[in-house]
């Protein structure tokens, strides 16, 4: 959570985390896809 | 470019999440792609309302001096535009909040079963104010975005209905201002689209085992 509310893009996201890229992103898009049908 | 992956690029714009360089390639792409447009304007009309959620916070009073020590000298011009509002910076916290529930979900528990649901809980003005997250294994837990006021001698029931149940089924009463943990074995069958809901009874809850009062929050669960 922290690392959205500082404003982290995905390359010091997955730093952060210590996870592949690829894998961060794929995690983003997962969640904001399911929040767009949430809010629907 | 499906319809999905603009819709992401443009929730990683509006959320701040984009890298400079893709930032400055999507601001171009802004003034011709009307589609783009479209998913921008839908996401910063979307997060909008949920600025009214959190409770407004006074910032240090070691703030400012912080800002001002980090300021340019003079001679570069502000930019102004709308991401320095601090309604859509409110706006990304409650967002990152409900992003964090759900991711947070995935990066604690990585090993347990990948099925997961989620549901956001909105009112009759579309604003969200709770957050359910079901495990695969059934537990819930209902968490609020911000307090709900319970009038005296009333109460908060929270109710469930799977797409394939005939009647809604009482999850029990809760607090309007606390996270809630329901066991598994209060709820049935779980499935996508299952509806959940929270409304206003008497203060022992429904008389009838359904659901008596007005709807407060409702949305349906989806996979994560």
């Amino acid at each position: 959570m922290l690392a959205f509310v500082d404003g982290y893009t995905h390359e010091e996201l997955a730093r952060h985390l210590d996870a592949p890229l690829g894998t961060v992103k794929s995690w983003i898009r997962r969640a904001l896809l399911a929040l767009r049908e949430c809010l629907a | 470019v499906t319809d999905d992956d603009r819709t992401v690029l443009a929730a990683e714009y509006v959320l701040g999440l984009a890298s400079p360089a893709d930032r400055a390639q999507i601001e171009r792409d802004l003034d011709r792609d009307f589609e783009l447009r479209r998913a921008v304007y839908y996401w910063q009309d979307r997060l909008f309302p949920m600025t009214r959620l959190p409770d407004p916070a006074d910032p240090s009073p070691a703030l400012w001096p912080r800002i001002e020590k980090s300021l340019q000298p003079a001679g570069e011009p502000a930019r102004p535009g709308w991401w320095e509002s601090l309604a859509l910076w409110r706006t990304v916290t409650v967002v990152a909040l409900a992003l964090a529930l759900a991711l947070g979900v995935r990066f604690l528990a990585p090993t347990a079963a990948p099925e997961r649901y989620l549901a956001v809980l909105q009112n009759d003005q579309k604003t969200a104010g709770w957050i359910v997250e079901i495990e695969a294994r059934g537990r819930v837990r209902l968490v609020p975005l911000a307090a709900t006021p319970v009038p005296p001698q009333r109460a908060l029931q929270f109710w469930t209905k799977a797409p394939s149940a005939t009647a809604p089924t009482s999850l029990g009463l809760v607090p309007g201002d606390r996270v809630t943990e329901i066991p598994a074995a209060r709820l049935p069958a779980l499935e996508p689209d299952t509806l959940f809901e929270l409304t206003l009874e008497p203060e022992t809850g429904s008389p009838t085992g359904r659901p008596t009062g007005p709807i407060l929050f409702v949305g349906r669960a989806v996979a994560i």
